[in-house]
């Protein structure tokens, strides 16, 4: 019994475990807008304003063009990967 | 001992880029994971890019410069220093400097660290070229 209460522990221990890695992965793969002032020094655009929106929008359209010059690079992969 | 090694192996910190076409292929030699960048001058020209096609340097050019100027009305009077924009497909870098400005496209996963410091080390070089 207590055997199998150990299998279950450990069993909802790496379902945990992949959960929390899947979600760390999720997380670091949102959009982010980071401006560092002239020391270095980062400071977050924060999500779902127009600020952040209109920056992500433009860097966007950035990556587009730089993708459209390379349509074979691998930086696409990682969206393909991302949507699986 | 340390040191004398040291001056060996890293003379100096600075690069070859002393052209805005050296330093689009000091970039792309580089290996840190860019993929694209564009140099434009303070008139906010192109004045090199790793594009082929003409009229892709041109786009670039176009949005990096209003990248930059939105990241400028976002720093809240702040004076910015570089802005890192990660999409999903890939991770933008842009800087401006008196004379030159730079924006790099690198592969999402690209180390930030590193792609700021060799893009401000290109316009420390491209300023002092032309200072």
């Amino acid at each position: 019994m207590r055997d199998r209460r150990g299998a279950v522990a450990r069993a909802t221990g790496l379902a945990e475990s992949v959960a929390a890695a899947v979600r760390r992965r999720q997380q670091s793969r949102l959009p982010r807008v980071l401006l560092y002032d002239s020391a270095g020094e980062p400071s977050v655009l924060r999500s779902a304003t127009v600020d952040h929106d209109e920056v992500l929008f433009i860097a966007e359209g950035l990556v587009a063009v730089a993708l459209e010059d390379q349509p074979d690079a691998g930086v696409a992969d990682d969206l393909v990967e991302d949507e699986l | 001992m340390r040191e004398r090694a040291t001056a060996v192996f890293c003379p100096d910190v600075t690069t070859t880029a002393r052209t805005p076409e050296e330093a689009v292929l000091f970039l792309r030699e580089l290996g840190t994971g860019i993929r694209a960048c564009v140099v434009l001058d303070r008139d906010g020209r192109v004045a090199a890019s790793s594009c082929e096609d003409e009229r892709l340097a041109g786009r670039m050019g176009d949005l990096a410069l209003e990248l930059l100027e939105r990241a400028e009305r976002s720093a809240d009077g702040e004076v910015l220093g570089s802005i890192e924009v990660s999409t999903r497909r890939a991770t933008v870098f842009a800087a401006r400097r008196p004379r030159w400005s730079l924006a790099i496209v690198a592969e999402r996963m690209a180390l930030s660290s590193l792609v700021l410091f060799d893009l401000h080390r290109v316009l420390v070089d491209l300023e002092g070229a032309t200072a």
